[in-house]
C-alpha cells in the first residue's frame, strides 16, 4: 500500500478530435463539446449512471450563461446526476489544474474518483458588446420611470452597437500572445529553422501515433470527425518554409513565427479519468500512472521584465528541487506548443547558465532535453489547442505512453495567458 | 456625470470673435473656491475609462478633471489677454501630497498665473490647490499654450527642456476608436468638440478627431500605477492622438509601482505623444 498522498492514479481519459476553428465544430457550443468527451469516457469505462467523487472542468472563452459549465455537461452526460462538479480557470493551464486539483482531493481523502475536463471552441465565441453600450444597458436596467428611461436611452450612439469578439490580447498589454512570444524569441534568437523543425516533428510524431492506433482508446469520433483535423502528415521544411510570418512584424529582428510553428486556433474537449487505488481495483481498471507532483509559476510580463509565456522555465526548476530530480531522470518531456519558439525559448533557458543562475536561482545551467524525449507523440502544433482541452489530452497521451512503453517519467509543462505556467511530474504506476 | 462645460466653451468661443477689446497684457486677479464631494458612482465611471481598478483611492487625472470646469471658467474669462479655444495643453504637473479617497470632500482653489514667455508663444498656468478637511492633498500646475501669441507684458520662465526621444519597443499596444472620445468626455465633463467630431477637429487643424491628453496621461499612469503615499506625476503632452489610432506603450525608466517613466509614442514614427514621469516627493 502506497503512502496515503499516493493514492490517485490516472485511469485513462477520452477526447474529441481537435478540429481547426469555424471548420466541423463551428455549430457546437462548449457544452455540447464537453458533454460529448464526458460521455465518451463514460462509455469506455462503463460507468454509466454511476456517481464519481467531482468532476472538475473548465472553458478559457466562457460564455456567461455558462457559469455552471461542468455541472450542466454531467447533467447532460450518462453520469449519475447526482455527480457533483465544479468549474475553473487558469487560461491554457486550465486543463492541467482541473486534473491536478481533482488529483489532490482523491490524494486527501475527499473523493474516491474523478473527471478531470476542458473545451474550447473559438467558433462559438461569446461576443460582448462596447462598454458603453453595456453600461447603458445596465442603467436602463436600474431605471424606475418612463422618463428616466428615454433619458438614458437617448446616450445610445450607432458606435456603441458594434460587437466585440473575444482575442486571444492579453488585457493588460493589447499585445496578442503571438506579439509576445516574438519578442520572447527575438530575445532568445531562436530561428526560424529551428522552430520549423520542432512543428515538422510534431505532425510526423501525432501522425504516426495516429497511424499505430494510440489514440484509439483516447479519442471518440464526434461530428464525422475521426482525427485531429489540424494534422499534416506530410509536413515538410520545403512547405513549411513557404508560409510567410504572422507574428514579430514590428520588431528590429527577424520575423520568424508563421502559422506552421505557431498553434491554429482550434475546438475541441477532452477529459481524465482518475481515481484512488482502491476505486481503482473495485472497478478493475489498472491504473496508467499517477501524477506526483505539480508546480505552477507566474512571471511579471507587464512591463516586459520576462516573456509572457516563460513562466514554465521557473516551475520546472522548483518542481525538478523539490523532487530531487534532474533532466536525466525523465523520459518524456511534454511541453505544451503554445508556438515552437515557446517550446526552444524553455530549452534556451535551461541550457543558459545566466538564466539558470540569475533568474531561477540555480547554481549552474539545468541542462539540455534530449529531443527524442520531447513531445514523443506529437502536440498542440500539430493536434492544434483548444485552450482548456489541452491538459487533458496531454495527460491522458503521457499517462498512456508511459504504460504502453514501460517507461517511467515525464515531465509536463503547460505555459498559460497572464504570464503563468503549471508543470507536473507524472510516473508510471 | 460631471459638470456639463458647454457654456464654459460657448464663451470660450464667443471669446474668438474678433469682437471688443482686450487691451491690458495682465490676467485678471481672480480665483475660484469651489468643494467638491467625491461620489463613487461618478468616479467609477472615470475610472473604468482609463483602465484604472475601480478602489477607494482616487486617481489623480480625476482630481484633475473635477477642477477642469473650473481652470476652463478662469481661463474663458473675457479679461484674459489669450484665447482659450486653441490653447493647448502641453504640461501638467500634479503633486499628490496624500491619498484621496471616495467619500471625501475636496476643497479646491483654482488661480491662473501668468503670461510667461514660451519660445512657441506664450503660456499661462492653471494652479490648483486642492484640500481635504483643511490638510492639502494635491497641488497641481496646467500649463497651456496659445501658440504663435506674443505679449509685451510676458514674464520669462524656464520651459521644460526638450529631450531627445527614442523610442522603445513597445510592451502595449493602445487600440484607441474613436468612442473613446466620447466615453472620455462623458465621465469628465470636457466636451471639447475636438475630441468627439471629426469635421470640429479640422476647424483646429487636425486631420481626424484626437483623444483626450488627460485621458492618455490618466491611463498611462494607471499603467504606471504609482504605489506611493506621495509623489509627482509629470506629464509632458507632444503629438496629438488621430482617432481611431494605435499606439505603443512602454516604461523608459524605472519600475511599475515605483518611481518610473513612461511614453506613448507613434509605432510607425516613434515620435512621443504623452512622456509620463513619477518621482517620490518627499512629505
Amino acid at each position: 500500500m502506497s503512502a496515503p498522498s499516493q493514492r490517485a492514479v490516472i485511469l485513462g481519459g477520452n477526447r474529441i478530435p481537435f478540429a481547426r476553428s469555424n471548420k466541423q465544430y463551428s455549430k457546437a457550443t462548449n457544452l455540447d463539446m464537453l458533454t460529448s468527451a464526458i460521455d465518451g469516457l463514460t462509455a469506455r469505462f462503463g460507468l454509466a449512471g454511476e456517481r464519481i467523487g467531482e468532476v472538475s472542468g473548465g472553458a478559457v472563452l466562457k460564455h456567461s450563461k455558462d457559469f455552471n459549465l461542468t455541472r450542466e455537461a454531467v447533467l447532460g452526460s450518462a453520469l449519475a446526476p447526482t455527480t457533483p462538479a465544479f468549474d475553473l480557470g487558469q487560461a491554457c493551464a486550465t486543463g492541467l489544474e482541473a486534473v491536478v486539483s481533482l488529483n489532490n482531493k482523491i490524494n486527501a481523502g475527499q473523493i474516491e474518483s474523478g473527471i478531470a475536463s476542458g473545451v474550447d471552441s473559438t467558433s462559438d465565441a461569446p461576443i460582448v458588446i462596447d462598454d458603453s453600450m453595456r453600461e447603458i444597458l445596465l442603467e436602463l436596467n436600474r431605471a424606475k420611470t418612463m422618463v428616466q428611461r428615454a433619458k438614458i436611452a437617448a446616450q445610445i450612439r450607432p458606435a456603441y452597437l458594434a460587437p466585440q469578439a473575444p482575442s486571444t490580447g492579453e488585457p493588460r498589454t493589447g499585445l496578442s500572445m503571438g506579439e509576445h512570444q516574438a519578442i520572447t524569441t527575438a530575445e532568445w534568437g531562436i530561428t526560424r529553422r529551428a522552430q520549423d523543425e520542432l512543428a515538422v516533428a510534431s505532425h510526423q510524431n501525432l501522425a504516426a501515433a495516429w497511424d499505430s492506433g494510440f489514440f484509439d482508446d483516447l479519442t471518440t469520433s464526434y461530428l464525422g470527425v475521426s482525427r485531429d483535423t489540424n494534422l499534416r502528415g506530410d509536413s515538410n521544411m520545403e512547405s513549411m518554409a513557404k508560409l510567410s510570418p504572422v507574428f514579430g512584424k514590428r520588431l528590429a529582428a527577424e520575423a520568424t513565427m508563421t502559422a506552421g510553428n505557431s498553434t491554429p486556433l482550434t475546438d475541441g474537449a477532452s477529459s481524465v479519468l482518475l481515481g484512488s487505488e482502491d476505486w481503482a481495483a473495485e472497478h478493475g481498471f489498472t491504473p496508467l500512472a499517477r501524477l506526483v507532483d505539480a508546480e505552477a509559476a507566474a512571471v511579471d510580463f507587464v512591463d516586459g521584465a520576462e516573456g509572457l509565456l516563460m513562466a514554465p522555465a521557473y516551475a520546472v526548476p522548483r518542481l525538478l528541487a523539490r523532487n530531487g530530480l534532474t533532466f536525466d531522470d525523465f523520459d518524456v518531456f511534454e511541453i505544451h506548443e503554445a508556438f515552437a519558439s515557446t517550446v526552444l525559448s524553455h530549452l534556451a533557458a535551461w541550457e543558459s547558465e545566466e538564466f539558470c543562475r540569475e533568474k531561477a536561482g540555480l547554481d549552474q545551467a539545468l541542462g539540455s532535453i534530449d529531443r527524442d524525449k520531447l513531445n514523443p507523440l506529437g502536440s498542440s502544433l500539430a493536434a492544434g489547442h483548444p485552450f482548456a482541452a489541452t491538459g487533458g489530452r496531454i495527460i491522458a497521451t503521457t499517462a498512456k505512453y508511459l504504460k504502453t512503453t514501460g517507461k517511467k517519467r515525464s515531465l509536463v509543462s503547460i505555459c498559460a495567458a497572464g504570464g503563468q505556467g503549471l508543470t507536473a511530474i507524472v510516473e508510471a504506476a | 456625470m460631471a459638470e456639463s462645460m458647454f457654456p464654459v466653451y460657448g464663451r470660450a468661443l464667443l471669446k474668438t470673435l474678433p469682437i471688443g477689446a482686450r487691451t491690458s497684457p495682465e490676467l485678471p486677479e481672480r480665483s475660484i473656491d469651489r468643494s467638491v464631494p467625491l461620489e463613487p458612482v461618478a468616479y467609477a465611471g472615470f475610472a473604468h475609462v482609463i483602465r484604472q481598478t475601480l478602489g477607494d483611492t482616487v486617481h489623480p487625472g480625476y482630481l484633475h478633471i473635477l477642477a477642469f470646469p473650473l481652470s476652463m471658467q478662469l481661463l474663458a474669462d473675457p479679461e484674459v489677454p489669450l484665447p482659450m479655444l486653441g490653447m493647448v495643453h502641453i504640461h501638467n504637473r500634479v503633486d499628490m501630497l496624500a491619498p484621496v479617497h471616495l467619500g471625501d470632500v475636496v476643497d479646491y482653489h483654482l488661480e491662473l498665473a501668468g503670461p510667461f514667455e514660451h519660445t512657441k508663444g506664450t503660456t499661462i498656468e492653471v494652479r490648483v490647490d486642492a484640500k481635504v478637511d483643511g490638510r492639502p492633498v494635491m497641488s497641481e500646475v496646467s500649463t497651456y499654450l496659445a501658440k504663435g501669441r506674443k505679449l509685451p507684458g510676458a514674464e520669462s520662465k524656464a520651459q521644460v527642456p526638450h529631450a531627445q526621444f527614442d523610442a522603445p519597443q513597445q510592451t502595449a499596444l493602445w487600440r484607441l476608436d474613436p468612442i473613446i472620445g466620447q466615453r472620455y468626455a462623458q465621465v469628465s465633463g470636457d466636451y471639447n468638440p475636438i475630441h468627439l467630431n471629426g469635421l470640429a477637429a479640422k476647424g483646429f487643424g487636425f486631420p481626424r478627431q484626437i483623444a483626450h491628453g488627460m485621458y492618455t496621461a490618466s491611463r498611462a499612469l494607471s499603467a504606471m500605477d504609482p504605489r506611493l503615499d506621495a509623489y509627482r506625476w509629470d506629464v509632458s503632452f507632444a503629438k496629438p492622438i488621430l482617432l481611431p489610432g494605435t499606439v505603443g506603450y512602454a516604461l523608459t525608466e524605472g519600475q511599475r509601482h515605483e518611481a518610473s517613466r513612461s511614453a506613448v509614442f507613434d509605432l510607425k514614427s516613434g515620435k512621443p505623444h504623452v512622456l509620463s514621469q513619477v518621482a517620490y516627493l518627499e512629505k
